[in-house]
C-alpha cells in the first residue's frame, strides 16, 4: 500500500506539471469556441487529481489499519523477478535506441538472442535458428511482402539493407 | 422484383472462379488482420491491384471478403497473444486473452469466429432490407448524437478490468488525457507537444494498445519468470464451437452487438473500433454481474467481434447508397467501384441491384469461409504458444515492434510503445484499469471534439447535447449506467440496514 501511495504521488506530480502545462496552451481565436483547446484537458485533470487524492486518503487509512491490527501487507512486485524484468526493460530501451543506427534486420536479431539466453534459453544452435527465423519471417512478411518500410539503419547498413528488404 | 436480380447474383457469385476469389480474399484478411499492424484497409489496399484485371463482381466481392477477414483475423492474436491484429478487435482482448490464460483458447476462438460470422450476416441481411432508410437516417446524426455515443462507450469505464473504481476512473481520465496530445481540430494549437514534432500528430492508437497490452505482459511475465508457472502454459490450440444449446443461451449478446454494429458501421466515419468498444460497454453495463468482464466471459467476446464485423455491412450502407464511406477500409473498397466504372450512390442502387445483390452473397459465403479458413489458420497460428516462454516473448516484442512501426514507419511510435509497455505494467500492478484507459484515449477524442462542435453551434449552450431527442435519450441512458453500481450499492446497504433493523 506504500507503494500504491508513492505511485499515487508520482501521478499527481505529473498531472499537476501537465496542468500546468495545460494553462499555457495558447487561446483560441474562434470566439464561439468556448471551451477553448485546454478546457477539456484541464477539465479531466482536475477530475483525475480529486480522485487520486481521495484514492491516497483511502489508501493511507487503510496502511494504518494494516499497521494497528499488524496484518502483513501484499508485495506489490516480486523481488526475485525484478532482476530480470529490469534487465528486460533495459535490452528494449537499448534496442529502441540501436534500431535507428543499426536497422531492424540487426538489431532485432541481436535482441532476439540476447533476449533469450537472459531469459535463459541454453541451447545456442536452436536460438541462432529461431533468431534466423524470425528475424527472416518477418523481413519477408513485412518488409517484402506487405512493402512495410522498416528502419534501415546508417551508412553501409543503410545501403546493405537495399539488397535485403 | 428482386427475384431475376438475386438469381443472376447468385450466378455471379457461385462461378468457381469467383468463389476462388472470395476464398483467397477471406484468407488473406484472416492473415493480415491477425497480424498487428496490417489492419483491414491496409489489407484491402494490398489486394487492390490484383483487382484490376477481375471483372466488377469479382472485384468487389473480393475486396469485401478481405473486409470481412480482416475484421475477424485482429481476433486471432487478440486471443492468443493479447496483441490486437487490428484495432477493432481491442476490445476482444479484454476477456480473450483470460480465457486463453483459463486454457480456453479454442472456445475464445471458436466464440470470436461464431460471432463474426453472425455479425456479417446479420449487417448483410441489414444492408439488403434497409439500407435506404438506414443511410438517411445516418445523415441525420450531428456532433450531439456522437457525442451521446462517445458517453455512451465510456460509461462502462468504472466496471470493467479494476475492482477499484477510483483508479479505474483515473485511468479512463489519463487515457482522455492521452487523447488530446497533439494538434487540437478545432483551434488548431498545439497541445502537450512540448516542441517535439512527432507528438504534433497525436498518439497513435496502435502502439499505445500494443505497448498496453502485449508488451505489459512481457513485462509482467518476465517478473514472474523465475517461478516458471505463471506463465503462458503450452498447450495444443485449436478452433472449438460451443454447442448450439449453449449458444443459444447467449443470443441476446449475439443480436445486440449485431444490431449496434451495423448502426454505428452506418454511421459514416465511425467504423468498427467504436463499434465493438461501445457493443462491449453495453454489454458490460447490461449483465447482472458486470465483474466477470475482462476476466474471461464468454459475452465479451461475442460483443466485441460480432459487433465489429457487423460494422463490415453497416460502413457498406452509405458507401453504396449515398457515397459516403462508413469507415477507413469502405473508403479504399469505394476505390475498387470507381476504378472498375462503378459511382457509389442513389443511382447504384437503381442501375446496379445485381451487384447490390452479388455484395450480399460476398458477405455471407466469406462469413460461412470464416469457419473453414478460421480453423486452419488459427490452428498454425496457435503454433506458436508450444514455444518455450523466452521464444513466445521474444516473438511478442518483435511483433509488436513490428507492428508499431509499420503503422507510418516511425521510430518514435516504437518508443512510445515502449513508454506505454512501462504504463501498462505499471498500470497492472496499482489495479489502474488498462481496458478503462484504452477505451477512454480511444473515444476520448471523439467526446471532445463533438461537444465542442456542438457548443459553438448551440451557441454556448453547455447542454445543448440534450437539446436533440437522440443525443437526449442516449446521454440519459448512458448517465443512468454509469451511475447503475452506485444505485446498487445504495440498494444493497439499505436492504441489508432494513433486514439488520428487522
Amino acid at each position: 500500500m506504500l507503494m500504491a501511495l508513492g505511485f499515487n504521488g508520482i501521478l499527481i506530480v505529473v498531472l499537476s506539471y501537465l496542468y500546468w502545462s495545460a494553462t499555457r496552451i495558447l487561446e483560441t481565436t474562434i470566439t464561439t469556441d468556448y471551451w477553448g483547446g485546454d478546457g477539456f484537458p484541464r477539465l479531466v485533470i482536475t477530475l483525475a487529481l480529486i480522485l487520486l487524492i481521495y484514492d491516497s486518503i483511502v489508501t493511507y487509512k487503510k496502511l494504518q489499519r494494516c499497521k494497528k491490527e499488524n496484518i502483513q501487507e501484499e508485495e506489490v512486485f516480486e523481488k526475485p523477478g525484478l532482476k530480470l524484468l529490469l534487465t528486460g526493460v533495459i535490452l528494449l530501451a537499448a534496442y529502441v535506441i540501436a534500431v535507428e543506427f543499426l536497422g531492424y534486420a540487426l538489431t532485432t536479431a541481436l535482441l532476439v538472442f540476447i533476449f533469450m539466453k537472459v531469459m535463459g534459453y541454453k541451447s545456442n544452435p536452436k536460438a541462432v535458428i529461431y533468431t534466423v527465423i524470425l528475424v527472416g519471417a518477418t523481413l519477408i512478411i513485412f518488409g517484402i511482402v506487405f512493402g512495410t518500410s522498416l528502419p534501415r539503419g546508417v551508412g553501409f547498413l543503410r545501403e546493405l539493407s537495399f539488397y535485403i528488404y | 422484383m428482386a427475384g431475376p436480380h438475386l438469381l443472376e447474383a447468385l450466378q455471379y457469385v457461385f462461378d468457381p472462379l469467383t468463389l476462388l476469389f472470395i476464398a483467397i480474399g477471406t484468407g488473406f484478411g484472416l492473415i493480415g488482420g491477425s497480424l498487428p499492424g496490417i489492419s483491414s484497409s491496409m489489407s484491402v489496399i494490398l489486394i487492390m491491384p490484383f483487382t484490376f484485371s477481375m471483372e466488377p463482381v469479382q472485384a468487389i466481392v473480393m475486396v469485401v471478403a478481405v473486409y470481412v477477414g480482416g475484421a475477424c483475423g485482429g481476433s486471432i492474436s487478440s486471443i492468443l497473444i493479447k496483441t490486437p491484429g487490428t484495432p477493432e478487435a481491442i476490445p476482444t482482448t479484454f476477456d480473450g486473452y483470460p480465457l486463453m490464460q483459463k486454457g480456453q483458447a479454442g472456445i475464445a476462438l471458436g466464440l470470436a469466429v461464431t460471432a463474426s460470422s453472425f455479425g456479417s450476416i446479420f449487417s448483410a441481411f441489414m444492408m439488403i432490407l434497409a439500407a435506404p432508410l438506414f443511410a438517411s437516417v445516418a445523415l441525420k446524426f450531428q456532433s450531439a448524437e456522437y457525442f451521446a455515443l462517445a458517453v455512451l462507450g465510456l460509461s462502462c469505464v468504472s466496471s470493467i478490468g479494476s475492482k477499484n473504481q477510483a483508479r479505474a476512473l483515473v485511468a479512463a481520465l489519463i487515457g482522455l488525457l492521452i487523447s488530446t496530445v497533439g494538434i487540437d481540430p478545432i483551434s488548431g494549437v498545439q497541445r502537450f507537444t512540448f516542441n517535439k514534432t512527432f507528438l504534433v500528430g497525436g498518439i497513435e492508437m496502435i502502439p499505445v494498445i500494443i505497448g498496453c497490452f502485449a508488451l505489459a505482459e512481457v513485462f509482467e511475465n518476465l517478473e514472474c519468470y523465475y517461478r516458471r508457472d505463471t506463465c503462458v502454459q503450452a498447450s495444443k490450440v485449436s478452433l472449438k464451437l460451443l454447442k448450439f444449446a449453449e449458444m443459444f443461451k447467449m443470443w441476446v449478446h449475439f443480436v445486440r452487438a449485431a444490431i449496434i454494429g451495423t448502426l454505428i458501421g452506418i454511421l459514416p466515419a465511425a467504423g468498427g473500433t467504436i463499434a465493438s468498444l461501445l457493443s462491449y460497454s453495453v454489454a458490460v453495463k447490461s449483465d447482472k454481474e458486470p465483474e466477470r468482464f475482462g476476466k474471461g466471459a464468454y459475452e465479451g467476446v461475442i460483443a466485441s467481434e460480432s459487433a465489429n464485423n457487423a460494422a463490415v455491412g453497416g460502413s457498406m450502407v452509405p458507401t453504396l447508397v449515398l457515397g459516403i464511406p462508413g469507415s477507413g477500409t469502405a473508403a479504399i473498397i469505394m476505390m475498387v467501384f470507381i476504378l472498375h466504372n462503378l459511382r457509389p450512390g442513389p443511382l447504384l442502387m437503381r442501375e446496379q441491384p445485381t451487384l447490390l445483390y452479388a455484395l450480399f452473397l460476398g458477405i455471407i459465403i466469406a462469413s460461412a469461409l470464416l469457419f473453414l479458413l478460421g480453423r486452419f489458420i488459427t490452428r498454425e497460428f496457435a503454433r506458436i504458444l508450444k514455444l518455450p516462454y523466452p521464444m513466445l516473448a521474444v516473438f511478442i516484442i518483435v511483433m509488436g515492434i513490428v507492428g508499431a512501426y509499420s503503422l507510418k514507419g516511425s521510430y518514435y511510435d516504437v518508443i512510445i510503445m515502449f513508454i506505454f509497455g512501462i504504463i501498462g505494467y505499471l498500470f497492472n500492478k496499482f489495479q489502474f484499469s488498462i481496458p478503462a484507459f484504452v477505451l477512454a484515449f480511444i473515444l476520448g477524442g471523439m467526446a471532445e471534439n463533438t461537444y465542442r462542435q456542438n457548443l459553438i453551434i448551440s451557441d454556448g449552450n453547455f447542454l445543448g447535447v440534450f437539446l436533440r431527442p437522440i443525443s437526449c435519450i442516449v446521454l440519459i441512458a448512458a448517465i443512468i449506467i454509469f451511475l447503475s453500481p452506485s444505485f446498487k450499492y445504495i440498494f444493497k446497504s439499505r436492504r441489508k440496514k432494513e433486514q439488520t433493523v428487522a
